[in-house]
């Protein structure tokens, strides 16, 4: 659990900190959008290039990165391992049964694992350089416009926030419990799967229990505070647009046209 | 069973940017059969201490030796079973442990993890109950029916149900009302007196701390910084003022009374020696009217 860096903030104070979180979060969408536009191996040098020199803008050692990553490699491996062994093509250089290697799998696979490692890089560079609470202001923010189709904008970010308030709460809790099961003799990491998953109990009853209880207590103390629904309230955490923003985001406008560009004359 | 600490520091998430160091260079002797108390203030090491006892934290330096167990950085889960058996750990609001559909399975759950029998771990998990105070009423109850300090009794009961050795109390009694408190107090004692147990505490208690503990240890960033007697650790009370340090009741009373101008030799840290001080010397104070 400790290893896995996605989805955990990095302090810090570098120029990608700094940019404001509606910009990160449209500029991952973007760059998703991106990794499937381009098809050609060009273009891919090209985003590559982009993500280094973000990494390298953030501040946060590429070792790290990497070290951080290496969690998400069986699901590489495994998606890979598939396109390579299952991609049927003219050009055939080993058989077993279904499982065969022709050019198209092995050019496939390069795609996906250059497609996954990008996505991941980025999304885990988002989350990374930007605090949970910016995010989910900034999501609440991108999420405006669906309230034309009554879409319940505010208590959404609400949720958001108090979710994320609390995944690292519901962390020490839950190594806390394992810890306390462990004293009394609990073996997590041991045994056949029904024996695994059954030591899962005693961690996930207590677990449900203290969730619940913490939701009824903020609850109360919420609505003792005041707290009628989200319509009407006024907002604290302010999200401010800066001159290196526009900047960041037509330079990433020139890179998606020159890219669609670059896509059509290859 | 006597437990000592050889140089061990302990660092959490090492080998990463975000790093921090919980234990550093902790030499210590816990003597077997002694109630030992470890005070400081909140994220001075305390938690992480203790949790080296039973082997859920490996030190990352150094070695922890329990009874016959070394522990050294390179020792792996699979030997440490036999060790959490033998060290009970109570931790900080232990009623969030409970899981079981009644509180006596829950309660047989560790003898059972350890290897006894269902019949046995039922017996000892019943006597376990008596002594904490829980009646055969509440036995087949759902523990999450029970009131909060009910559940701290079981959750209890569940440690002493493993008969440990050594008995580690993180905080046993905080947010428990003063008689429960006090009963708790008592009980560690009167089990720890019967039983020959190897007591630590940790706690902010003073009170409890005079009270029952043979050996104070003074945890500061991560560092023992002091080690002795009640008596010696509560002896200088700027010295503990300059470490964010209480002093117990009857040390509070004493620094007012010395204010009004009554004299102490040495600092009583109990009412019958505080009151041998003050008695002759109140003899002296002409009664008004």
């Amino acid at each position: 659990m400790d290893k896995l860096i996605l989805g955990r903030y990095y302090p810090g104070d570098s120029f990608v900190h700094r940019l404001d979180p509606r910009l990160k979060l449209i500029l991952n969408i973007l760059f998703i959008i991106l990794i499937f536009i381009a098809q050609h191996w060009p273009s891919y040098l090209l985003l590559g290039l982009v993500v280094i020199a973000s990494v390298w803008a953030s501040g946060i050692s590429l070792r790290f990165f990497l070290r951080g990553l290496r969690p998400m490699l069986v699901l590489i491996i495994f998606t890979v391992g598939l396109q390579l062994f299952f991609t049927s093509g003219q050009h055939v250089y080993w058989q077993w049964g279904i499982l065969s290697i022709s050019q198209e799998g092995l050019i496939n696979a390069a795609y996906i694992a250059v497609r996954f490692l990008l996505i991941i890089f980025m999304s885990t560079l988002l989350t990374l350089t930007t605090q949970p609470l910016e995010i989910a202001d900034g999501l609440e923010y991108l999420m405006k416009p669906l309230k034309v189709v009554k879409f319940p904008v505010n208590e959404v970010a609400l949720m958001l926030s108090i979710a994320l308030r609390f995944v690292p709460k519901l962390m020490d809790e839950t190594t806390k419990i394992m810890n306390a099961q462990r004293a009394r003799g609990v073996d997590f990491n041991n045994g056949g799967l029904i024996k695994r998953a059954k030591a899962l109990l005693p961690l996930l009853i207590p677990l449900m229990m203290s969730s619940i209880d913490i939701a009824s207590d903020l609850t109360t103390a919420m609505i003792s505070r005041g707290y009628r629904d989200g319509e009407g309230r006024s907002r604290y955490r302010i999200l401010k647009w800066r001159p290196t923003d526009t900047v960041i985001l037509a330079a990433s406008g020139v890179l998606t046209v020159g890219l669609i560009v670059l896509e059509h004359f290859l | 069973m006597d437990i000592t600490f050889k140089q061990v520091s302990y660092t959490y998430q090492a080998n990463s940017p975000m790093a921090t160091q919980g234990l550093r260079d902790v030499t210590l002797h816990f003597a077997s059969g002694s109630y030992n108390a470890i005070i400081g203030q909140t994220g001075s090491g305390k938690s992480t201490l203790v949790q080296h006892l039973n082997g859920l934290l490996i030190p990352t330096a150094g070695q922890v030796i329990v009874g016959q167990q070394v522990i050294t950085p390179l020792t792996k889960n699979k030997a440490l079973h036999d060790l959490r058996r033998q060290v009970g750990l109570v931790f900080q609001f232990p009623e969030s442990q409970l899981f079981e559909e009644t509180v006596l399975k829950d309660v047989a759950f560790a003898p059972k993890n350890f290897g006894k029998t269902p019949a046995e771990a039922t017996a000892i998990a019943q006597q376990a109950l008596r002594l904490v105070g829980i009646g055969p009423e509440l036995e087949e109850k759902m523990p999450f029916d029970l009131s909060g300090g009910q559940m701290r009794r079981v959750a209890i009961a569940g440690v002493l149900a493993m008969e440990p050795e050594v008995l580690v109390l993180d905080e046993p009694t905080a947010g428990l009302d003063p008689v429960g408190r006090e009963e708790m107090m008592r009980l560690f004692a009167q089990i720890q007196r019967e039983r020959h147990l190897t007591v630590i505490l940790v706690t902010h208690q003073m009170d409890d701390v005079v009270r029952y503990a043979d050996q104070v240890v003074v945890m500061e960033q991560g560092h023992p910084l002091k080690v002795g007697s009640p008596r010696e650790i509560f002896a200088d009370p700027l010295w503990l003022q300059a470490h964010n340090l209480e002093l117990p009741s009857t040390g509070q009373l004493v620094a007012r009374l010395r204010q009004q101008g009554f004299k102490f030799t040495s600092l009583p840290l109990t009412v019958p020696e505080l009151l041998a001080q003050l008695t002759p010397q109140l003899r002296r104070v002409p009664v008004d009217g």
